[in-house]
């Protein structure tokens, strides 16, 4: 059973080719592509049925591609009230503490 | 950035904490204790009754030593928390069977359905959506799932990452140790009072610092402190009690109070003599 670890962008390269779970806040959206900023910015490929409001925190279960891109398979719309103070919290200890997460 | 009081519906489980950017935790509160505590006859022992905030790996991983004996960090884990997606809800004949994935791992959840009540309705948890789940880890075969208590839907996503922390935390309070030893005194104490506070004595394994006692009285803290360390199931005698902690027999009495009413110890033979629930 695979694990997809809660990243952010300084973790893209680390994980390249493995499917993770960002939280970031949606910048822009053009087509199927989207901004998103999360502890950097990282350019999304959105999947047929993908949200990103911009203005509001999205959740992306996505693929890192070799480019640094991150290919979407499921998007949740988290809304405008979240800590990201605690979504980077998370993500630290994600890898600070890795036997809890993957 | 503390944040407060989740998770009212799912058996009376509260946190506080508050998670410093780049200093580490500075407080955090753990599982209350889940009814049906009783003082555990002599020589066995103590099983666990605390409730764990638990990443799903953490319970794919958990140890099981003999059937039925789950072990996380080395500590006896029954009840459970944690928070997932749901992935599948599948409704069999005496169950609900939801698949729970939390990005750590999945797990399966087995809601019970009482054929004499209404089935339980919750259209609220589709796939998809958040939830979180409270219940006891179980052995079936090879595997593990989990006999959901209750599922509720998460509707504020904040509560994913502060569950994700305060597993951290709770791992990290059995592996090592208090937050207290690390503080100098004041601060931490000081953080574990503010607001909800919830005394940390249902975590077990406090080795007698300061953390094991938050929320008491200096008095209880003492009372506590004295019959735990008398360490004897048959409870001590507010009198002896009075005469080796040299409290007068009043603040003895009022410590006593204090303590069962905060479900820290309990009366023994007597109205007048009293055990700790827990020992250390």
């Amino acid at each position: 059973m695979e694990a997809t670890p809660r990243i952010n962008a300084s973790f893209l390269q680390q994980f390249e080719n493995q499917t993770v779970i960002i939280v970031g806040k949606c910048i822009q959206v053009r087509g199927e592509n989207a901004l998103v900023e999360a502890g950097g910015n990282i350019n999304v490929h959105l999947s047929p049925n993908g949200t990103c409001v911009p203005g509001n925190f999205v959740e992306i279960v996505g693929k890192v591609q070799p480019d640094m891109t991150v290919k979407s398979l499921l998007t949740t719309d988290w809304g405008t009230d979240v800590d990201m103070a605690a979504v980077d919290a998370v993500v630290d200890l994600t890898h600070r503490y890795k036997d809890l997460f993957y | 950035m503390a944040y407060s009081n989740y998770g009212g519906n799912d058996g009376g489980f509260t946190t506080t904490g508050a998670y410093g950017g780049g200093g580490g935790f500075t407080s955090f509160g753990g599982g209350t204790q889940v009814s049906g505590t009783q003082g555990t006859p002599g020589g066995k022992t103590q099983k666990s009754f605390t409730l764990r905030p638990v990443t799903i790996k953490q319970l794919n991983d958990a140890e099981q030593p003999i059937e039925n004996d789950f072990r996380i960090d080395d500590v006896e884990v029954t009840h459970v928390t944690f928070i997932g997606q749901i992935r599948n809800i599948s409704p069999q004949p005496t169950n609900i069977l939801y698949k729970m994935d939390d990005g750590t791992g999945t797990i399966e959840v087995k809601q019970w359905i009482n054929p004499e009540a209404e089935a339980p309705k919750n259209p609220e948890l589709e796939e998809g959506r958040y939830a979180r789940v409270t219940g006891a880890l179980k052995p079936a075969g090879g595997k593990r799932f989990v006999a959901g208590t209750t599922l509720r839907l998460v509707t504020d996503m904040n509560e994913i990452n502060y569950h994700f922390l305060e597993a951290v935390a709770v791992h990290l309070h059995y592996t090592r140790g208090p937050v207290d030893q690390f503080m100098a005194g004041g601060g931490a104490r000081k953080a574990v009072t503010s607001g909800v506070d919830v005394a940390m004595g249902g975590m077990g394994g406090g080795g007698g610092s300061g953390a094991s006692f938050a929320g008491l009285s200096r008095h209880a803290a003492t009372v506590l402190q004295f019959i735990k360390n008398e360490n004897n199931n048959e409870g001590v005698a507010v009198e002896q009690i009075s005469v080796r902690t040299k409290l007068g027999l009043s603040e003895v009495l009022k410590a006593k109070d204090e303590l069962v009413n905060e479900g820290r110890a309990f009366t023994t033979v007597d109205e007048n003599h009293i055990a700790p629930m827990d020992y250390d």
